[in-house]
C-alpha cells in the first residue's frame, strides 16, 4: 500500500519537475538578444517545419472540405436547405476543424520530427559538444524550432481553411450542383471576420505555441538512447494531440459560450 | 327671462367647450368616448344591418371621422409612393382607403358582444409634444385579452387623432404599407399608381355584406 | 544538403501562400461587411416582442442587407424591447414614419429586421428611434388565437 503511495508521489514529483524544466525552455529561448545568423537558423526551421508540411496539409484539407460538403449536402437536402452547405462547411472549418486538424497533423508530422531531431542530438552528444564549445544549444537548436513552430501553425491553418473551403466548393457547386450564388452568398452573409476567422486564428496560435513547446521539450528532455528518442517522439504526438483537443474545448467555451 | 336663458346657454356652451378642450388635450379621453359611442352604434347596428347595411357604415363613419386622421394614415400606407403621386391621386387613395377601412372594421365589429374595453393610463410621458400612443385592452367573454394600441397625433386644430392601429401585436398600417408596395411591384400592375389605387377599392367592393364574417386578420407576407 | 537559396525562396512562397489564403478568407469567404466601404450610423427601434432576434442579426431593406443589430435592450416601464441598429451611411434618407418589422428568413431561418421606408417629409437622423414597428409574430400565439376564435363560434 505504502509502496503505491510512494510511486504516486514519485510520479507527481517527476511531473512537476518536468513542468519546471519545460518552463525553463521558454525562458532560455527568449533570453539573449538575436544574433547574426539567427535568421538563417529560423528560416531553415520554418522550411523544415512549415514548407515540408504543406503537402499533407493541402491533401488533408482538400479531402476534408470535400467530405464536409458531401455529408452536409446529404443532410441539408432533406429539409431543402442545400444552399446553406457553404455556410455550414465554412463555419465548421474556420471555428473548429481548421485549427484542430491542422494542429493534429502538425503535431504528428512536424512535432515528432522536431522531437526526434533534438533527441538524436542529445543522444549523440551533439548538445553537450556544443556547450563545451561555448555555443548555447538553447539558442541555436531549441529557440529557432520553437519560434518556427509558432509561426508555421497559423500559416498552415490559414492555408488549410482556404484549401478546404475551395475543395468543398468544388464538390458542392461543381459536382453536386448547389447554386454558386447561394453557396458563396450564404457563406459571406453568415461568416464574420472576427467571430469566425479571427477566433479560429487565435486557436491556431495557441495550438502552435503548445505543440512547439511540447515537441521541443520532449526532445531536449529525452533519455539519450535510441529507445529514449522513440519514447519522446511518441509522447510528443500523444501529449500534443490531447492538449490540442482539450484546449479546443476550453477555448471554444471561453470564446463562444453564451452563459445565462 | 331672456337674461337667464342667455346665461344658461352661455354657461352650457362654455361647459361643453371645456369638455371638448379636455378631450382634445388628452387622447385617452377621446379614445374612451369614441369606444363608448362605437359600442352604442354597434348595438343599434346589429338590429338593422341585414336590411340597411349602408346606414350602419355611415353611422360608424360619423363616429370615426373626427377620430381618425385618414390623411396621415393613408400617407403612411402609400409610403415612398406618396411623393410620386399627384395631389389628385393622393386624395383618391385617401378616399378609397377610408371607405375600405371603415367597411372592413365595421363589419368585424358587428361580432362585438359582451366584451369590455379598458383604456390604460399612460405608462410614461410622451417623448414628443404632438405624438402619443394609447393602449387599450379588449376583454373577451372567454377571458382572453386583446391589446390594441393607437398611434395618436396632435393636429394643427388642437385635436388628437389616430393615424395607426396595432391590433394584437399586428401593425395594421405597416401591413397595409407592405400590401401597397407589393401591389406596386406586381407585374400585372406595371407600377401604375392609378391601377393600384383602383384595385384597392375593388377588393373592398366585392365584400359580401350578407356573409357572416370572422374578424379579418390583417394579411401580411410572413 | 538543401541550398540556402532554395530554402529562402520556398519559405517566402509559403508565407505568400498564407497571406493569399488569408485574403481569400477575409473577402471571398466572409464578404465585405456593412460599413466596410462607407461609414455607419445608429438607429433605434422599439418593439413589443423581439423573440429570436439576436445581436448581429441582419437589418435589410428590400432584401438587401443594410446593417446589423448592435444591441438589444429593454424598457421595463413600457415593456418594450429597444433594438440599436448599425446602418450603413449609404442608406440615409429614411422618413420618420419608416417601419421596422421582425421577420423570419425562410423556413428554418433566423430572425432579421426588415426596414420599410415611409412617406413623411422629415427624415430620421443618427440616433433617432423608429416607433412604427411590428414585433416578432410567434407562430404558437397566432395558432392559439385562431383556435380560440374557431372554438367560440
Amino acid at each position: 500500500m505504502l509502496r503505491y503511495l510512494r510511486l504516486l508521489g514519485q510520479w507527481a514529483l517527476d511531473w512537476i519537475g518536468a513542468l519546471g524544466r519545460a518552463s525553463l525552455v521558454w525562458f532560455w529561448s527568449l533570453a539573449g538578444l538575436p544574433r547574426r545568423g539567427d535568421m538563417t537558423l529560423l528560416l531553415k526551421q520554418v522550411y523544415q517545419i512549415g514548407v515540408l508540411s504543406l503537402i499533407i496539409i493541402i491533401l488533408s484539407a482538400f479531402s476534408i472540405g470535400g467530405v464536409l460538403a458531401l455529408q452536409g449536402y446529404t443532410q441539408l437536402s432533406k429539409v431543402g436547405a442545400e444552399e446553406s452547405v457553404g455556410l455550414g462547411v465554412a463555419l465548421v472549418l474556420l471555428r473548429e476543424l481548421g485549427p484542430v486538424v491542422t494542429g493534429l497533423l502538425f503535431a504528428g508530422r512536424a512535432g515528432s520530427a522536431v522531437t526526434a531531431e533534438i533527441g538524436l542530438m542529445k543522444a549523440t552528444d551533439q548538445l553537450s559538444a556544443m556547450e563545451m564549445m561555448g555555443v548555447d544549444p538553447m539558442h541555436r537548436i531549441v529557440a529557432p524550432r520553437l519560434w518556427a513552430g509558432m509561426i508555421c501553425m497559423p500559416l498552415l491553418t490559414v492555408i488549410f481553411n482556404a484549401v478546404a473551403i475551395w475543395g468543398s466548393a468544388l464538390v458542392g457547386v461543381d459536382w453536386l450542383g448547389v447554386d454558386a450564388g447561394g453557396f458563396w452568398g450564404g457563406m459571406q452573409d453568415g461568416v464574420e471576420r472576427w467571430e469566425d476567422i479571427g477566433k479560429g486564428m487565435v486557436k491556431s496560435g495557441v495550438f502552435g505555441m503548445v505543440i512547439s513547446w511540447i515537441a521541443v521539450f520532449q526532445g531536449y528532455d529525452s533519455t539519450p538512447t535510441a529507445e529514449g528518442i522513440s519514447v519522446a517522439t511518441t509522447k510528443t504526438v500523444v501529449y500534443s494531440s490531447v492538449a490540442v483537443l482539450a484546449l479546443d474545448f476550453i477555448l471554444t467555451l471561453v470564446m463562444y459560450g453564451e452563459f445565462k | 327671462m331672456m337674461h337667464r336663458s342667455k346665461l344658461l346657454l352661455g354657461g352650457l356652451t362654455i361647459l361643453s367647450a371645456l369638455v371638448c378642450a379636455a378631450s382634445a388635450s388628452d387622447p385617452r379621453i377621446l379614445i374612451r368616448q369614441t369606444a363608448d359611442s362605437l359600442i352604442e352604434v354597434i348595438k343599434q347596428g346589429k338590429t338593422y344591418f341585414d336590411k340597411d347595411s349602408e346606414r350602419y357604415y355611415q353611422e360608424v363613419e360619423k363616429v370615426l371621422d373626427p377620430t381618425i386622421d385618414f390623411d396621415t394614415f393613408s400617407r403612411g400606407v402609400m409610403a415612398v409612393y406618396y411623393k410620386r403621386a399627384t395631389p389628385a391621386q393622393r386624395e383618391r387613395f385617401e378616399g378609397t382607403f377610408k371607405t375600405g377601412l371603415i367597411h372592413t372594421y365595421a363589419k368585424a365589429l358587428l361580432d362585438f358582444g359582451d366584451e369590455s374595453i379598458e383604456v390604460l393610463p399612460a405608462d410614461r410621458p410622451p417623448t414628443q409634444p404632438d405624438r402619443d400612443s394609447v393602449k387599450m385592452e379588449v376583454h373577451s367573454k372567454e377571458g382572453k385579452v386583446y391589446p390594441v394600441v393607437y398611434s395618436m397625433r396632435l393636429g394643427d386644430d388642437g385635436t388628437w387623432r389616430m393615424y395607426n392601429i396595432i391590433i394584437n401585436g399586428i401593425n395594421i398600417g405597416l401591413t397595409y404599407r407592405n400590401q401597397f408596395a407589393s401591389a406596386m411591384n406586381a407585374p400585372e400592375n406595371h407600377g401604375n399608381l392609378d391601377t393600384v389605387i383602383n384595385s384597392w377599392g375593388e377588393s373592398i367592393a366585392h365584400i359580401d355584406p350578407a356573409k357572416e364574417g370572422a374578424p379579418e386578420t390583417a394579411t401580411g407576407d410572413e | 544538403m538543401i541550398r540556402m537559396r532554395t530554402i529562402e525562396i520556398s519559405v517566402g512562397a509559403f508565407v505568400l501562400a498564407g497571406i493569399l489564403c488569408l485574403v481569400f478568407l477575409a473577402f471571398r469567404v466572409s464578404g465585405v461587411g456593412v460599413g466596410d466601404t462607407s461609414g455607419t450610423y445608429m438607429l433605434k427601434a422599439r418593439f413589443n416582442d423581439v423573440a429570436g432576434l439576436r445581436v448581429r442579426s441582419k437589418v435589410s431593406l428590400a432584401g438587401v442587407t443594410i446593417g446589423r443589430v448592435a444591441k438589444i435592450g429593454v424598457d421595463s416601464e413600457t415593456a418594450e424591447a429597444i433594438v440599436t441598429m448599425e446602418v450603413t451611411d449609404d442608406v440615409k434618407n429614411l422618413p420618420v414614419d419608416t417601419g421596422a418589422r421582425i421577420q423570419t428568413e425562410g423556413f428554418l431561418g433566423g430572425r432579421y429586421i426588415s426596414i420599410i421606408p415611409g412617406g413623411e417629409d422629415k427624415m430620421l437622423g443618427s440616433g433617432d428611434t423608429i416607433t412604427n414597428t411590428q414585433g416578432a409574430l410567434v407562430l404558437e400565439n397566432l395558432i392559439g388565437d385562431f383556435i380560440t376564435k374557431m372554438g367560440s363560434k
